[in-house]
């Protein structure tokens, strides 16, 4: 099948007076109708500029140097602003974390929804008002008559977020990027979100690309779950294959760390030391238990472990099949 | 609703600030070296003239009712003699002011309805020639003092090519002035339907009002274009700007969130503005509140000073607590 969204050997840094900083180095990922993938990777890996990426968003100072992303089978990258706004929010749509910040603290929610809607739709003020309320029902929001009246501040967390996601539902999409949706959230009300948002996703036959820190709400959510590390993915493959036989250390990494701490996201909070070694060999070599030499001299490629499951390691194999304690 | 009950808090919060200010100013002539009475009657006072005042202001009375003589006095109106014009202060404060608020008020409007655009624009348009262009305004705005911009402007459009009236006041020797509505000369020629008067008014203000939104409209250029710029980076705009919103909305979104901030640089400049006025109204010989605090400082006139003094004080209050009503207007997150 033609996948939905193609993201190709892309390449985006970070232009600093002091010189640029590689922050995609090459990344690969496609993501077929209807489906839902998980991100997953510790903070800084690039997952947020990914998902910017992709809707071409990121500005100056930062660059995309390489790369080719195709969606629908148009070139994103190749769009002007007008042109990609015709696709933002109506065949791609976004959340983020923290979702108070992505609300306007000075405009009801009601009227922000109806900008979103009317952005895409010619239809007048009374009626874009009349669908935001539908929209705020739809995400279970209580007296939705009476909370399209409310600002932002007056809303919790949790309230935004299901705005936010009913702002991003609400011309239907046929791919919804949600960067870690539920962030900051406590468990329960993270759990609401991810339903909500699974539920409509499906409803609608959109695709997902759910990124997120917590290897349990992939497993649970995602079909299948790509691995992001120092600006790669590392490894991508089926949910159940994955968890059952990682084929990347760093994998093997996170997988354990998940299971050792169900609930600690301390586990995950380290950052990236090693994006310099990115110039030559593999990132993760300097924190990998099962390094080679080889591993210090060139990149390994995203390649097949079997079947729709690649890694970006020499050792894949080995480390797949459990051969080397990893 | 929520506005009037914000607007009556604020009003009553007027009163503390008021009973400060009253205090600071009667302090002003007490605490100079030498006699208030003899400091306030003026150099060329008769004994009984300072002996009258010494009553009046209650000099060998205890400090508290001074003070409340003072209070009673300015209540009424009563802000003492100039003995510069002998006249009450309050009548000469009466026949000048209107002549000040239109040069601060017409100068406020001015910086306000270009300045706030220009900021916008800017913001938006980078990298532009309009770009390059207020950047040299802004260097030159920031370096040249008002009353010095006065006499350039007043040396290239009047001496040099004779365009505009020369800074003889509010109006033409020659043209008659309207009769007395509101006491701003341009707005009682334009009522009253006197248009050599008008004319000559208008051409009269032009020089100052140009001096004074010259050198202080760049500040709310600058912050316009500061904040309209921070918020289009900020998460909500871009978070629009990524759900594909028409890029009107993006902007509106910006600039409304821009607006508290440049609502206050607005009420600094109307602040600014009255000092700027001092030292405009100078060069121009404007015949305004300023020129007439000036020359009570040359001549050592202290009542008038202390009137004028107050009277800058109530200004300053009442311009922030407008701009705190703009802010509440503005932002919901603001509680009663
Ligand atoms: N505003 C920024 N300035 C400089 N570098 C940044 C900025 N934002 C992100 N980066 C760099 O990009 C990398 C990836 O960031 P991000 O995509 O936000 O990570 P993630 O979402 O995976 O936690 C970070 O490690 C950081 O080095
Ligand atoms: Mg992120």
């Amino acid at each position: 099948m033609e996948p939905l969204l193609a993201v190709d050997d892309v390449r985006v840094s970070f232009e600093k007076e002091s010189g640029a900083v590689a922050v995609l180095n090459g990344v690969d990922l496609s993501v077929q109708p209807g489906e839902s993938i998980g991100i997953v990777g510790e903070s800084g890996a690039g997952k947020t500029v990914l998902v910017r990426t992709i809707l071409n968003l990121l500005q100056e100072p930062w660059k995309v140097h390489q790369g080719q992303i195709r969606f629908d089978g148009e070139d994103l990258l190749a769009k002007q602003e007008e042109e990609l706004r015709q696709i933002r929010g109506v065949k791609i749509a976004l959340t983020s974390p923290e979702p108070r910040k992505q609300l306007n603290p000075l405009v009801r929610v009601g009227e922000q929804l109806a900008h979103g809607i009317r952005a895409h739709r010619k239809i007048t003020r009374k009626e874009a008002l009349e669908l935001a309320v539908e929209a705020l029902e739809s995400v279970g929001i209580p007296d939705p008559h009476l909370r399209v009246r409310s600002y932002p501040h007056e809303l919790s967390g949790g309230m935004c977020q299901r705005v936010v996601i009913a702002m991003a539902l609400s011309h239907s999409p046929k791919l919804l990027l949600a960067d870690e949706p539920t962030a900051g959230l406590d468990v329960t009300i993270a759990r609401q979100i991810l339903d909500l948002m699974a539920e409509l996703v499906h409803e609608f036959g959109s695709s997902l690309m759910l990124v997120s820190r917590d290897m349990g709400v992939v497993a649970h959510y995602c079909q299948r779950v790509a691995v992001m590390y120092a600006g790669q993915i590392v490894e991508v493959g089926e949910t159940e294959v994955f968890y059952g036989a990682a084929a990347h250390p760093y994998s093997r990494h996170l997988l354990r760390a998940a299971r050792a701490a169900r609930d600690d996201r301390r586990a995950a909070a380290a950052t990236v030391e090693a994006r310099a070694a990115a110039a030559h060999g593999c990132a993760y070599t300097p924190r990998c238990p099962v390094a080679i030499t080889a591993c210090e001299q060139s990149t390994p490629a995203l390649e097949p472990v079997e079947d729709g499951h690649a890694a970006r390691c020499f050792r894949r194999g080995e480390v797949a099949r459990g051969e080397v304690q990893a | 609703m929520r506005f009037a009950k914000y607007a009556g808090r604020r009003l009553i919060f007027l009163v503390p600030q008021l009973f400060v200010v009253s205090i600071i100013v009667f302090f002003l002539v007490r605490l100079l070296p030498g006699d208030p009475a003899f400091l306030m009657a003026g150099q060329f006072a008769t004994e009984e003239r300072i002996e009258e005042l010494r009553s009046t202001m209650g000099l060998d009375q205890p400090l508290y009712d001074q003070y409340a003589r003072y209070v009673t006095n300015v209540l009424q109106g009563d802000f003492g003699h100039s003995w510069r014009t002998s006249q009450p202060v309050i009548e000469d404060i009466k026949q000048r002011l209107p002549a000040t608020l239109e040069l601060v008020l017409l100068t406020g409007f001015i910086s306000v309805a270009l300045g706030i655009p220009i900021g916008i624009y800017t913001a938006v348009k980078k990298r532009g020639i309009a770009d390059r262009v207020l950047f040299g305004y802004g260097m030159l705005a920031g370096s040249i003092p008002d009353f010095w911009l006065g006499l350039i402007l007043i040396f290239v459009f009047f001496s040099l090519t004779g365009i505009l009236p020369g800074p003889i006041g509010q109006l033409d020797p020659i043209v008659s002035t309207p009769p007395r509505i509101t006491g701003a000369i341009a707005l009682d020629a334009l009522l009253g339907g006197h248009w050599e008067a008008f004319k000559s008014a208008v051409l009269h203000l032009i020089l100052p009002v140009a001096t004074l939104t010259l050198v202080y409209m760049t500040l709310i250029i600058k912050n316009t274009r500061t904040m309209v710029e921070e918020m289009m980076n900020s998460d909500f705009v871009q978070h629009a700007r990524a759900m594909g919103f028409k890029r009107s909305i993006q902007l509106r979104y910006a600039v409304r969130n821009a607006l508290p901030p440049v609502v206050t640089v607005v009420g600094i400049v109307f602040w600014f503005l009255l000092g700027g006025a001092v030292l405009v109204e100078t060069v121009f010989a404007w015949g305004g509140l300023g020129q007439y605090a000036v020359e009570s400082v040359i001549s050592s006139d202290y009542a008038p000073l202390q009137a004028f003094v107050l009277l800058a004080a109530v200004f300053t209050l009442l311009v922030f607590l407008l701009v705190d009503l703009a802010y509440f207007v503005i932002d919901p997150r603001i509680k009663t």
